[in-house]
């Protein structure tokens, strides 16, 4: 069932606000221990909201887009005195004083919190087990990882415990959990959505995104969230227009460009065939086929990793023990205060990104590690601006491979970044990206465009997701 | 070579500089990952980036001015809330020097 048909019954007084409500409550009760996509869930409070949101509608009074609808928030994403941990033990008490601009812009709206969902440690992993709260299983197969970083509010998601929810996404966080959870996943435009209020990982590409069951949910929930605000000066003012209103499934005067380099070495075979197949719908639809290349997606990857936790190690510098956060009782000067304060209160990974980080961008390593990458980046940026002259959006796959077990690339971090390969370039570039689920639930299809054009690609996505059905 | 590069010294340095303690267990653990890692960003010398300039922001924007104007925001109880250790209206630190 597609829910904004619910939200409509909801603001005509068809389906209480709590009715609704409670069947997702149940789903969590039956559900929850075994996928753990949550790490606090906010019932009690939910309810509350649900009751006045059903006394305003019996009393004649206008509700907002989001009327009595629950929302999973991923736990990067702070919300006023509700515990928000971005999966650390470093904030495993922390109670935020404020809201994120996009959970204001969802309580004005009259959403509903429902829960905040699991995620890697500090938003860093593909697969939410670095999360200090346990992994989350993959609802599909609970033997296998959700993606990651904002595997909880994938798995959340599919098991039908919220409606909708929001990641987020700096190097696929995103996308990679939408496409191994079967859901459908979007990274809008970067500066698109306000980050305040967004627990910093690594800035010029961290990007709030949306996780739903469908498209056209996708489209309503990006519509409440976009655009500009005061409190982040990266944001942009958004074109005047609803991405819900501009859906359109005419897809015969598009050329599809199909990005060679996404297809090559350490995809999964079973992954091309799949993406093939809906290139071919789309194909047989009136679409333009064309081949397009990115050469410098050799280097993508690693200039990902070195701007990523360069950022890092800078972000992360503000986790100190004495304003917020884990502390420590030791009666230690100030530097041997900090550093027990991090080594207790950070995980193995996040401890590896912030050391790798201010490795790069010491003295004498700076010019050959982040420098570079960044003009790496400038040849990723040209790249895909030639692709996009050629075509009018790409398609590619989302994940080089199908979800793997739990526990299987933990060990090994270097082979755990291979699995980014195809999402962060994207970051890279600030483009929007989609995944839509192929006809194989669990691979998904990426579909990136120009700036600002999210309806073009979620309209490109639904005719995917047409078809599948 | 990369052996060199990475040093029990220069990780004891990276990770002071880090503020981070690492102790004497985890230090070859480290060692070996972070080496594998960075062995990995190497291939970035094969790129020719002759006469590319760096990117550090994607989108066209400029810095962006406003006036200096005092707001309501937080209130001190507020903003001491999550504080481990406030004494008198304010946030305690670690001693800075015995």
């Amino acid at each position: 069932m597609n829910h904004i048909e619910s939200i409509l019954k909801i603001k005509k007084g068809e389906l209480s606000s709590l009715e609704y409500l409670e069947k997702f409550i149940d789903q969590i009760n039956k559900k929850e221990d075994e996928i753990n996509a949550f790490i606090t869930l906010n019932e009690e409070k939910a309810r509350e909201k649900a009751k006045e949101i059903d006394k305003k509608i019996n009393n004649g009074k206008e509700v907002g887009k989001l009327a009595g609808t629950p929302i999973a928030i991923k736990d990067s994403i702070i919300t006023k005195n509700l515990r928000t941990t971005c999966g650390s033990q470093m904030l495993k008490d922390f109670s935020p004083q404020y809201d994120a601009d996009v959970i204001k812009k969802i309580k004005k709206e009259d959403g509903i919190i429902i829960g905040k969902t699991n995620c890697d440690e500090f938003c860093m992993g593909t697969s939410t087990e670095t999360s200090y709260f346990g992994p989350t299983h993959n609802p599909i197969d609970h033997e296998k990882v959700p993606g990651g970083s904002s595997g909880g509010s994938a798995a959340a998601i599919k098991y039908g415990a919220s409606p909708f929810s929001l990641g987020s996404d700096t190097g696929g966080s995103v996308r990679c959990p939408a496409s191994f959870c079967g859901t459908v996943g979007l990274k809008p435009t970067y500066g698109s959505i306000s980050r305040y209020g967004l627990i910093a990982y690594a800035s010029s590409l961290d990007q709030i995104g949306t996780i739903t069951n469908t498209i056209e949910e996708s489209a309503y929930l990006f519509d409440v969230i976009k655009g500009k605000t005061k409190n982040d000066s990266t944001s942009l003012k958004y074109p005047d227009r609803d991405v819900y209103e501009e859906l359109d499934t005419d897809i015969s005067q598009k050329t599809i460009g199909v990005p060679q380099e996404f297809f090559g070495e350490g995809v999964d075979q079973e992954v091309n065939e799949e993406v093939k197949k809906s290139i071919k719908d789309l194909e047989d639809q009136g679409a333009k086929i064309k081949s397009v290349n990115i050469p410098s997606m050799e280097y993508a990857l690693a200039a990902y990793y070195l701007v990523a936790i360069g950022e890092a190690s800078s972000n992360l510098a503000r986790f100190d023990g004495v304003r917020y956060g884990h502390y420590s009782n030791k009666n230690k000067d100030w530097e041997d205060y900090f550093s027990e304060v991090r080594r207790e209160g950070f995980g193995k990974e996040v401890k590896r990104r912030i050391m790798l980080g201010t490795y790069a961008l010491s003295a004498g390593y700076y010019e050959k590690y982040y420098q570079k990458a960044l003009k790496i980046r400038t040849l990723l940026k040209n790249d895909f601006e030639r692709a996009l002259n050629e075509s009018d959006l790409l398609v590619a796959p989302t994940m080089p491979f199908k979800p793997f077990e739990l526990g299987e690339k933990i060990e090994d971090p270097l082979s755990l970044y291979f699995a980014d390969i195809l999402t962060v370039p994207i970051n890279m570039v600030g483009l929007p990206a989609l995944s839509v689920p192929s006809k194989e639930e669990d691979i998904g299809i990426q579909i990136i465009g120009e700036p600002f054009s999210e309806g073009e690609i979620l309209s490109t996505g639904k005719i995917i997701e047409e078809e599948n059905q | 070579m990369t052996e060199k590069k990475l040093d029990k010294e220069t990780i004891e340095k990276v990770a002071n500089l880090s503020k981070l303690a690492v102790e004497e267990g985890e230090l070859s653990d480290f060692k070996d990952e972070l080496l594998n890692i960075l062995d990995y960003f190497d291939k970035l010398d094969e790129a020719n980036t002759e006469n590319v300039p760096p990117t550090s922001h994607v989108m066209e924007i400029i810095n962006k001015m406003r006036e200096d104007e005092v707001e309501k925001e937080l209130d001190n109880e507020s903003a001491l809330k999550n504080s481990s250790n406030p004494q008198e209206g304010y946030f305690k630190g670690p001693k800075v020097r015995d």
